[in-house]
């Protein structure tokens, strides 16, 4: 309970500091503007809809799509997703089918490794 | 593109392996061949037979030659050595370049798997005298009965 009221208070606290501080920016000038301050027309709710909403929801989608195209167009090899690409052999034999239906394995000791993943 | 199964190496990747095996065969002189691909087996543990009959495929060329055998689907990778190319590449290089392979394999690195371990395998290799590039055009796509 403790924690919540202090929580609760720590809040409040951090919110009106903000609402204080930025008290200034609100008030209005009783006297009237004065010393060449001339506040100009407001901004219209398009134009602060497309200033604040559109456009940087633009520039997210813009570095969003920047960062996740190339990953999409790869070709992403996904080891639990199987394999159905036909076989490719590179520097292999002219006749890859018939040199492998014709292989002799003959009495030739033959090194190398094994692995899987 | 949820739930299909992995798509085939792209053209682009496709050429740095066809670029890779060539470098080795200009620069080193070794005679390596690479394979990508599932093999058409009844049981996995005849997947060591089933390369070193790819390896016995390579014909004349298979004394002197390295295989590299990948089976993205069956996660699977050999490398078969001819005799004479296992005095330039030893059975612990191999399993270096396979222990490599695998590493990137797993982490859905296919193509960068393969540039390691050729790598590794050319590397150990050390320079040699060009070899001539074999008949056939590089990156020969298999027909097969799938």
């Amino acid at each position: 309970m403790n924690r919540v009221l202090s929580r609760a208070a720590t809040a409040g606290t951090v919110l009106m500091t903000v609402l204080v501080t930025a008290a200034p920016a609100f008030a209005e000038n009783p006297l009237g503007n004065s010393e060449g301050a001339d506040p100009g027309k407001g901004l219209g709710t398009a134009a602060a809809l497309l200033l604040y909403v559109a456009l940087p929801l633009l520039s997210l989608a813009l570095i969003a799509a920047v960062v996740l195209l190339p990953g999409v167009r790869a070709h992403r090899y996904r080891p639990a997703k199987g394999w159905n690409a036909s076989p490719v052999w590179f520097a292999g034999p002219p006749e890859p089918v018939a040199a492998v239906q014709a292989a002799e394995l003959g009495d030739v000791v033959r090194g190398g490794a094994s692995g899987g993943w | 593109m949820a739930g299909s199964k992995s798509e085939g190496l792209s053209v682009a990747q496709q050429e740095r392996i066809e670029h890779a095996v060539s470098t080795c065969r200009a620069q080193n002189g070794l005679d390596v061949s690479v394979l990508v691909g599932d093999l058409v087996l009844e049981d996995l543990a005849g997947f060591r037979a089933g390369a070193e009959t790819l390896h016995a495929a390579l014909g004349e060329r298979s004394h002197s030659a390295v295989l590299l055998v990948v089976a993205p689907g069956q996660r699977r990778v050999e490398v078969v050595t001819g005799p004479a190319a296992r005095r330039r590449v030893p059975d612990r290089v191999a399993a270096l370049a396979v222990l490599s392979m695998t590493t990137a394999f797993a982490g859905g690195d296919l193509a960068g798997g393969i540039l390691d371990g050729l790598r590794q395998i050319s590397q150990a290799a050390g320079p040699g005298p060009a070899l001539e590039l074999p008949a056939a055009a590089p990156g020969t796509e298999v027909a097969t009965h799938h």
